[in-house]
């Protein structure tokens, strides 16, 4: 006899078959989810003291500069891409014009492309011999690169965060009650105040949603980083350093460890804050 | 409670409205809407009514040529904003991340109303629509006719010059649309408020309407009160879309209709061909050898709904002929029945097109 969560006594045979069936669930979380996590936490406290790693990540200036430069980077190429994703998606949702859906999947184009192609073509644009460097020869004689530095992260990840959230935002437009706003305009209500009152509330559980993932990814990403410049000072970059070249493998894991975490404690600040309880409408 | 600002007279001259895609939806139209009247627009589903209102609300332009006047001022090419209108929309439109009172208040906020009057306002109509006990729910948290009533307030708070609905009642139940159109009937009358009210349903068309307008296909078919179009319609089309009817078609001479069942007596009709069309409950059922059945019948279809037995009869006309008897008494098909129908109940009409469908016609809504 087993007590299962539900409150409800199984008898044995039942008990079995149900553990049976979350068997899979239970081997794949376990075998890629749990376990290394177990063994990165384990690792992460290795060392002369206990949590020294920790407090060494949140106190060394290499360590706290690489986390709040990746926080800031993470939180406006977020905002900046939900402030572009939302103006495109909306003229995209209510104007109708030849080439539309040629467009559309011309924008989302970067869906098929890895951090390392987007780094590439951050280059391209914004490196040694790119577009904007040419452009900067042209007008006054210098170079103009942003290519190899935070900057040309920002706007790799920008290019790159655009089509998942575009994506999401026209899908949401598109199911906006129209009517809704004319109800809003029958009072007299401004543009500005309709977007606010109207527009943008009815968005926000998918800005929510696709700014998330977009934060979270922003986070994490590596790839363009390594493309761009080995010295970028974003948290994955930093632990990539101190694995491979530093050979700290548990300050790598503190580090890893707090790169989680930052994440899931800032994702859950947005829900509170944004006001979880706007449930969306029936 | 009275509004502060009485309704306006409203006047639509030659309103005709082509969409962008080319497809005509108005014909040209005058419209006069009295302050304070209730005025209902009614026709089948397509037949431009929400066009109609919504050009009067200024979501929709006329096309060139129209114009639209409240009171004396023309607003023909003012939007929405600047028109002071109350709508109801069909699907309500509460704005769903609000509560109850916030709703109501939304339009007096944006009018920038000092907070403790719109506190008040919001209070009295809340309390007038007996939604006090509601004021903090969300709007997914109540049932229809509750989001309806909150519909409604959130519409008049803000004194508007008109109040336009647009099919208000359709998504509720049938219970629940009686009762709530006995409410908005009593609160448009205690208002004085000029209304526009947009419905397919005749019944609640004559139950609300000091007016009624009938549409077909993009033209007014009929203007007139409620008896008026019920008792005299001006065409086939409004006589068939409105209730039941029979009509009897044949050739007249010397006041006598000839008809497969017998004759009816039309001394009002000139000889030739005509059609005359009757109220079922305009028809009286008369003993078989009584010199008053000029017409017999066959019941061929009875139907028990409580008040009355509604009895379908053949053999008078090619199509059946629908009447109604006292709920008592007791019919059984097959019966012979003789019916008379007096010549001040007929409803004549010049026979312009065949008739369309069964003479009988149940109006569904669409
Ligand atoms: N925005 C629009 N563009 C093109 N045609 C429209 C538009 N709105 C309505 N129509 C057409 O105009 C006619 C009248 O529509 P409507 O006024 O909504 O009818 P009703 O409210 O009486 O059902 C219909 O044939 C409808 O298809
Ligand atoms: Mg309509």
């Amino acid at each position: 006899m087993k007590y299962t969560l539900s409150g409800r006594w199984l008898r044995g045979e039942q008990s079995a078959r149900l553990l049976l069936l979350l068997l899979p669930v239970l081997i794949i979380s376990a075998a890629f989810f749990l376990l290394p996590l177990a063994r990165l936490l384990v690792i992460s406290f290795e060392g002369d003291q206990w949590g020294a790693n920790y407090w060494q990540a949140l106190t060394e200036a290499r360590y706290l500069s690489s986390l709040i430069d990746t926080l800031l980077l993470s939180v406006s190429v977020t905002l900046v891409t939900l402030a572009i994703s939302v103006v495109c998606g909306l003229f995209l949702a209510r104007n109708e014009f030849a080439g539309k859906s040629l467009l559309v999947s011309l924008l989302t184009f970067p869906l098929a492309f890895p951090g390392v192609v987007i780094g590439f073509l951050v280059i391209m644009l914004g490196g040694r011999q790119g577009l904007s460097a040419e452009l900067g020869l042209m007008l006054d004689g210098t170079r103009w690169t942003f290519a190899y530095s935070i900057a040309g992260l920002f706007v790799g990840y920008v290019y790159f965060s655009i089509p998942r959230v575009l994506l999401t935002v026209i899908a949401a437009a598109e199911k906006l009650d129209y009517q809704l706003e004319e109800a809003a305009r029958s009072f007299g209500a401004s543009r500005y105040r309709i977007f606010r009152d109207v527009i943008l509330t009815g968005l926000k559980p998918a800005l929510l949603a696709s700014g998330a993932i977009c934060f979270a990814t922003s986070m994490g990403a590596f790839g363009t980083a390594f493309a761009l410049a080995t010295d970028i000072n974003v948290l994955p970059m930093t632990i990539y350093t101190e694995f491979t070249l530093g050979a700290n493998i548990a300050m790598a894991a503190a580090l890893s460890i707090l790169l989680g975490l930052i994440t899931w404690l800032v994702l859950f600040l947005a829900r509170m804050l944004s006001g979880a309880d706007a449930s969306p409408a029936a | 409670m009275k509004l502060d600002q009485q309704g306006v007279s409203i006047r639509l001259e030659n309103c005709s409205k082509t969409f962008a895609d080319g497809n005509r939806a108005l014909q040209p139209l005058d419209l006069e809407i009295r302050a304070g009247e209730t005025l209902v627009l009614l026709g089948p589903s397509g037949c431009g009514k929400t066009t109609t209102l919504r050009m009067i609300a200024g979501l929709e332009f006329p096309d060139a040529g129209g114009r639209i006047l409240f009171g004396d001022e023309d607003v023909t090419r003012l939007p929405i904003e600047k028109r002071q209108v109350g709508m109801v929309f069909q699907s309500y439109a509460l704005f769903p991340n609000m509560s109850v009172a916030q709703n109501v208040a939304y339009g007096l906020k944006v009018q920038k109303c000092a907070k403790a009057e719109i506190r008040q306002r919001v209070d009295e109509m809340l309390q007038m629509m007996e939604l006090s006990h509601l004021a903090e729910r969300k709007i997914d948290q109540l049932s229809g006719g509750q989001r309806q009533r909150v519909a409604l307030a959130r519409a008049i708070i803000t004194n508007p010059r008109v109040l336009l609905l647009d099919e208000p009642l359709t998504a509720l139940d049938a219970i629940l649309r009686d009762r709530l159109r006995a409410d908005i009937d009593r609160l448009l009358r205690s208002l004085g408020i000029t209304a526009i009210y947009v419905t397919h349903d005749q019944e609640e068309a004559m139950a609300l309407g000091d007016r009624i307008v009938v549409m077909d296909h993009g033209r007014v078919a009929q203007i007139g009160t409620p008896k008026q179009i019920y008792f005299q319609p001006q065409s086939d089309f409004v006589a068939d879309f409105i209730g039941q009817i029979n009509a009897f078609e044949g050739e007249v001479r010397n006041q006598w209709m000839t008809l497969p069942g017998g004759r009816l007596h039309c001394p009002h009709l000139a000889d030739g061909e005509a059609r005359v069309y009757c109220r079922p409950e305009d028809i009286e059922l008369v003993d078989m050898d009584s010199v008053d059945a000029h017409l017999q019948g066959v019941v061929e279809q009875t139907q028990f709904v409580g008040d009355r037995n509604r009895l379908w009869l053949a053999g008078i006309m090619p199509r059946q002929v629908l009447v109604e008897s006292s709920g008592r008494v007791e019919f059984a098909p097959g019966q012979r029945v003789g019916i008379r129908v007096r010549s001040e109940k007929m409803i004549a009409l010049e026979p312009r097109e065949p008739i369309r469908s069964e003479s009988v016609r149940e109006v569904s809504p669409c």
